[in-house]
């Protein structure tokens, strides 16, 4: 068995259960931890390749800062947004299209384990041998970068802007609503109030229970549950 | 070259020298580091274990393995218990790259070495040397990050998003100081990088400025005073580890000295010529690798006392002083002064005017 | 088996003692310690006092923007890098020059913008 062979066969298999593993976790922290080991092998595929150079950019953009994204994101996110009532919702508007995405799969897997070539795509004509003679894989690279495919490149930069602006736009749109940039969303923040009247209202919240919670504030009002979602006033 | 006992051998051999050599540095900085500040603060420091105090790390990591280490009932088990793995892989596995000396010949003829086994004093001799550097440390991000998660308790999670905000911004701010030496030595090779430096052409004088920010990186990157926000005792407790003790907390400190010793190796590689020195010129005398060796751990050495001295020396910043010194100082002049390099060096491969920097 | 394979050999057989070290300090570690736990031991820390409610805060969205600009200098790394191993020995170095500057460019400009917006302000 070659080089080749045995790491195609290892990283195919953990690729495979860690991608698995992203779709079954429910604790979101473990589907991106999961993540991480699923493209990590994906860049041991490369490596038995000899596509070394790709294999060391997937590491450093896909499993170094793309999930690392993911993970601030999931920080991001507040305690109530684990409410499994809206998970349901959530994925009932969703189910449509993660089956449309699944038939797409398939239908390429299909293709895929049957040969058929598509109308669509370009294939290399890159050879092992080619690529040596350029000198390695960077420089066969950047020279067919830098010619060839000059226009995708220079687009990129412009993909990459647009995802910046759409990310400044966000949160920038949340750190005014916030009013002193702390916290609570709006509507977070009328939910939570919500919630807190019918505790109150059901007498889940008497001010008892609110003394033993936050010794400073006794009064049952809303304030004294925000403490706890705006625990970050302490760090700025 | 076959692959037969001997390359296994080899190979053998070189992981093992390194990770001793490694371990000596980091149980060596470990005292170093305090008898250092001890001189500094007008202290004695740690002076009973062993002569001049010595085996004081030796000691105390003895002693690190022999406490209690708690599990808090809150934790995440998995995330707990990959976090200090996750530490210490990345900083052991960067060290690959690290070009300890020139590589020499055994028992084989001529400059290509025929008929013997090559000896590379590292471990791998990669292309891409300096992406594997780079990814690696993109894979340490994680432990602070999952840490301070899987701790299940305030002042991790706080220390944690932190640490790694802060690890991420001045990885950007690292790599892009990087390329400017790539650029002038026309190599991701770190080996190559050393030998486009040979004859004191060294890139600290023409790349000043990127060396510089590199440093100031560095220091960022492995969570060292003046950027030890991470645990700023007075906000944070102990950071991301506050939740850790015993063993698990040594292997957290352990990723962080091999850190620190892996990137003063690197600031060699890049900016002080590796492995070249005055003397001997490589491959005119038989020693020459070990001396070139020599050579490249005095500098190493150096460079992880101005750690020292500068943890001694100056205050921790601010964390909106840290941020905004890395993406209003750091990226942008880092990103004028690349494009000044790349402009002088298309200069000399177009125009006709000698090289003076680096090799194509 | 070429050369290739065999650097990477040797970065496994690294990995290896690698783990090998982690686990070794954690199994010694095991044999060593003592094992006396006490509800107080187990609990979260909190400065001395007992821990207040969920330790699950809502982290501030600037960290998103920072990862994000991450992401973004990440993938500049990715092409810039394989830019300047070739930039001075490839055969046209003016233009590949001047086609970086501009992807380079239109990055700063993102920069700027996120600077502009004052979201590179802590407050």
């Amino acid at each position: 068995m070659s080089g080749e062979w045995i790491l195609y066969i290892v990283f195919g298999a953990t690729a495979l259960v860690s991608a698995i593993g992203v779709v079954f976790l429910a604790n979101p922290i473990h589907s991106a931890l999961s993540l991480i080991g699923a493209l990590a092998s994906v860049a041991g595929l490369f490596l038995a390749q000899e596509a070394f150079f790709l294999s060391v950019v997937q590491i450093i953009v896909y499993t170094g800062a793309v999930v690392v994204l993911f993970l601030f994101v999931i920080m991001l996110l507040g305690i109530d947004s684990a409410d499994p009532r809206e998970e349901q919702l959530l994925r009932r508007q969703w189910f449509p299209w993660a089956f449309l995405g699944g038939v797409i799969g398939v239908g390429g897997l299909v293709l895929t384990i049957t040969g058929i070539d598509l109308p669509f795509g370009v294939s290399g004509t890159d050879t092992a041998d080619a690529v040596n003679e350029a000198g390695g894989n960077v420089q066969a690279l950047s020279e067919r970068l830098f010619t060839d495919w000059l226009l995708p490149f220079e687009l990129t930069s412009i993909l990459v802007v647009a995802a910046i602006v759409g990310g400044v736009v966000l949160a920038k749109r949340t750190k005014d609503l916030r009013g002193s940039g702390m916290g609570l969303t709006p509507d977070l923040a009328e939910r939570i109030s919500e919630e807190v009247e019918a505790d109150a209202a059901e007498g889940e919240l008497d001010p008892e229970d609110a003394f033993e919670a936050d010794d400073v504030d006794p009064d049952p009002d809303s304030d004294a549950v925000l403490v706890g979602e705006t625990s970050e006033n302490g760090e700025g | 070259m076959e692959f037969d006992g001997w390359t296994a051998l080899i190979g053998t051999g070189t992981v093992v020298a390194v990770f001793v050599v490694v371990m000596l540095m980091v149980i060596l900085a470990v005292w170093a580091e305090r008898r250092v500040a001890a001189v500094m603060q007008t202290r004695i420091g740690p002076n009973r274990a062993g002569p001049f105090g010595l085996l004081q790390t030796i000691a105390d990591g003895i002693k690190l393995l022999m406490k209690e280490s708690i599990t808090p009932r809150q934790v995440d088990r998995l995330v707990y218990e990959l976090a200090p793995l996750l530490a210490v892989l990345p900083a052991f596995l960067a060290l690959a790259i690290v070009p300890f000396g020139p590589g020499f010949c055994i028992g084989g003829q001529g400059t290509d070495c025929s008929g013997g086994y090559f000896v590379d004093m590292q471990i791998a001799n990669l292309n891409v040397g300096v992406l594997w550097f780079l990814s690696m440390s993109a894979i340490g991000v994680y432990a602070a990050l999952l840490a301070g998660w899987g701790s299940g308790s305030k002042y991790p999670l706080l220390g944690g998003v932190r640490a790694s905000a802060q690890v991420i911004s001045y990885e950007a701010a690292l790599s892009l100081s990087v390329v400017p030496v790539v650029v002038a030595a026309g190599t991701l090779d770190t080996q190559g990088i050393v030998l486009a430096q040979s004859q004191y052409r060294w890139f600290l004088l023409p790349l000043f400025i990127p060396a510089l920010f590199f440093f100031v990186a560095a220091l960022a990157e492995t969570n060292r005073p003046p950027f030890d926000l991470v645990e700023a005792e007075s906000e944070l407790v102990g950071g991301f580890h506050t939740e850790y003790s015993g063993v698990r907390f040594m292997l957290f400190f352990l990723a962080e000295y091999v850190n620190v010793v892996t990137i003063s190796a690197l600031f060699v590689t890049f900016f002080l010529g590796g492995w070249t020195g005055p003397y001997p010129v490589a491959g005119s005398v038989n020693w020459a690798p070990l001396f070139g060796a020599i050579w490249f751990l005095a500098k190493t050495v150096c460079i992880i006392g101005i750690f020292f001295w500068l943890r001694v020396t100056l205050p921790r910043l601010r964390y909106d002083q840290l941020m905004a010194l890395c993406w209003k100082r750091l990226i942008p002049i880092n990103l004028v002064y690349l494009m000044a390099v790349a402009v002088w060096v298309a200069y000399q491969a177009t125009g006709d005017l000698p090289r003076l920097v680096g090799g194509g | 088996m070429s050369d290739y394979y065999e650097n990477y050999l040797t970065i496994f057989l690294f990995v290896l003692v690698g783990l090998g070290l982690f686990g070794a300090m954690i199994g010694v570690a095991r044999l060593l310690q003592p094992r006396r736990q006490t509800a107080a031991k187990l609990a979260t820390y909190e400065c001395g006092v007992e821990a207040e409610g969920d330790w699950w805060t809502q982290q501030h969205v600037r960290y998103y923007v920072f990862a994000l600009l991450f992401v973004v200098f990440d993938i500049e790394a990715a092409f810039i890098f394989p830019w300047a191993t070739v930039m001075g020995s490839i055969a046209d170095a003016w233009a590949v020059l001047v086609e970086m500057f501009v992807f380079i460019g239109i990055l700063v400009v993102a920069l700027a913008y996120v600077m502009r917006k004052g979201l590179l302000r802590w407050m």
